[in-house]
């Protein structure tokens, strides 16, 4: 489960942040009618990427070690690079650690533009910087230390290219919930250091591919929509759907008297159909891999907090 | 009569810090816990590692009175999650369709419910490049005196051999992961899947 906000740190937190930014964020982009784009036709573009990426790859060095860093084992880094351009799907945050919305972004960012993220990512390895659009990535030299050490996390303990990309990821894009733990310790990945907003989520997504996207919804309120189901099936006609959900809904239980109204996870929308008993058959992606379960439409109105929606993306994408 | 109503209200606020005091005063499962249940819960962990060979899951349930089954399946690439309460037909339709014995599964159901565990599952780590799995079984532990903060669970790790890692090793220096006996050992987390 992603506790990027565990609640009692949250409760304290949004008091805070709702004085500053007060309801300003409830923001509903992309007003103009966005280009109808079939999943298929994404599924196209990705194939493409994804067999123009592995023949980069097969052209990289990728057995000398960066001294950079230096817990970073180069076969399990390239061949965990190698792994997530196969199988974007695998892409996994972790165990306890607050990577989600980084997990989520970098799925749909091998999935869709492979090329770009090998080309970011080895930069990064053999310099310890890349450019972005329009910002810089140079990580701090804690966090070059850490990549290659994160234990006890599941998957993650051998994926060291995922570790030093989340980390990476975690270190250079900073949102308010991070302006109180803007360093890094050791165990950070489990706090508010690697926290994920809905604007910095939306923010990431941007720098990195350029794509055309809508969104609505905000951290503390959910998008103001009638029928949620009916809502994002009409979002993934457009294109790809990524979901600000409350985790304590997704995988809902009553053993807790207080359950706090606040997002907490990010996961990938792929399938939502009404069933003849009236519930929702609901597949997203998270965890590295794809979920299904029954939901009833009241715990979807409860679910949501931010609907993203990438209706164009760009082949030619480069920057 | 709005003051009568006011004093009723303050009387039930009242009422319900005394209860939550008194929930708050019970004893958090200990050692000693695993030592009473020792015969069932071996049995549990024995039904569920010869369920999980045929397909990888994990079982619980979603409420107090533990009556409401919770099954999540994995297959290769999709995670299947049925909970009793609201999709009790299609619980049913997968145990069928992944083909589990559902005699063994209703003996877990029954068994988990008698011990009053709340979630059975595995999880992998890596300890010097080796995948090692631990079972691990959640219980409800006390209910928490604040209402604001995360419900604690009690949680019962089965690695399957010494497992000797420097995570493994803080923890135990900072008592968050107490040792019952060989490779039984407990902790009290705030999440219990």
């Amino acid at each position: 489960m992603c506790y990027f906000a565990v609640p009692m740190q949250l409760t304290r937190y949004l008091a805070f942040c709702l004085l500053l930014c007060g309801l300003s964020p409830w923001l509903a982009r992309g007003q103009d009618a966005p280009p109808v784009i079939a999943d298929a036709q994404f599924d196209r573009l990705a194939l493409k990427a994804r067999l123009r990426a592995l023949e980069l790859l097969r052209r990289t060095d990728t057995v000398s070690p960066s001294p950079l860093w230096p817990k970073i084992n180069p076969a399990l880094f390239f061949a965990n690079i190698r792994h997530n351009i196969e199988r974007p799907d695998r892409i996994n945050q972790g165990t306890s650690t607050n990577f989600c919305g980084y997990a989520a972004m970098t799925h749909l960012l091998v999935k869709y533009h492979p090329d770009i993220y090998l080309r970011q990512i080895v930069t990064l390895y053999r310099t310890g910087k890349t450019k972005l659009r329009r910002k810089r990535m140079k990580p701090s030299h804690r966090v070059m230390e850490a990549a290659g050490t994160l234990e006890n996390k599941g998957e993650l303990d051998i994926l060291h290219a995922d570790q030093l990309w989340f980390l990476s990821l975690a270190d250079t894009f900073k949102g308010y919930l991070n302006w109180l733990a803007p360093t890094y310790h050791p165990g950070s990945e489990n706090r508010l250091w690697a926290a994920t907003n809905y604007g910095k989520f939306n923010r990431m997504l941007r720098e990195f591919t350029g794509d055309e996207m809508t969104a609505a919804g905000s951290d503390f309120i959910s998008p103001w929509v009638k029928n949620f189901n009916d809502y994002i099936n009409g979002q993934l006609r457009e294109g790809v759907v990524i979901l600000y959900v409350n985790s304590k809904y997704l995988y809902e239980h009553k053993f807790s008297i207080f359950k706090l109204r606040a997002p907490t996870h990010f996961i990938v929308a792929y399938e939502m159909l009404r069933t003849d008993e009236g519930l929702i058959r609901f597949r997203y992606w998270d965890y590295g891999m794809k979920t299904e379960q029954l939901i009833t439409p009241k715990r979807l109105r409860r679910l949501i907090f931010g609907v993203t929606t990438i209706t164009e993306t760009r082949e030619d994408a480069r920057f | 009569m709005v003051l009568g109503g006011r004093r009723a209200f303050a009387g039930l606020i009242l009422l319900i810090v005394l209860l939550a005091s008194c929930t708050a005063a019970k004893k958090r499962k200990s050692e000693k816990y695993y030592v009473e249940h020792k015969q069932t819960i071996t049995e549990v962990r024995q039904l569920f590692d010869k369920l999980y060979q045929h397909m990888p899951f994990s079982a619980g349930f979603s409420d107090r009175s533990l009556k409401y089954f919770v099954l999540e399946i994995l297959s290769d690439s999709v995670r299947f999650i049925y909970n009793g309460e609201k999709n009790q037909p299609q619980l049913e339709e997968a145990v069928d369709r992944f083909g589990f014995d559902t005699t063994q599964l209703r003996t877990l159901a029954t068994k988990l419910q008698q011990i009053n565990c709340i979630w059975i599952s595995k999880r992998s780590f890596y300890v010097n490049q080796q995948r090692e799995t631990v079972t691990f079984l959640s219980f409800k532990s006390i209910a928490n005196p604040n209402l604001f903060s995360e419900n604690k669970y009690y949680i019962l790790l089965f690695p399957p051999k010494q497992i000797i890692s420097r995570h493994f090793r803080e923890r135990i220096r900072r008592g968050d992961l107490v040792k019952i006996e060989d490779q039984v050992w407990f902790t009290i987390g705030s999440n219990f899947r």
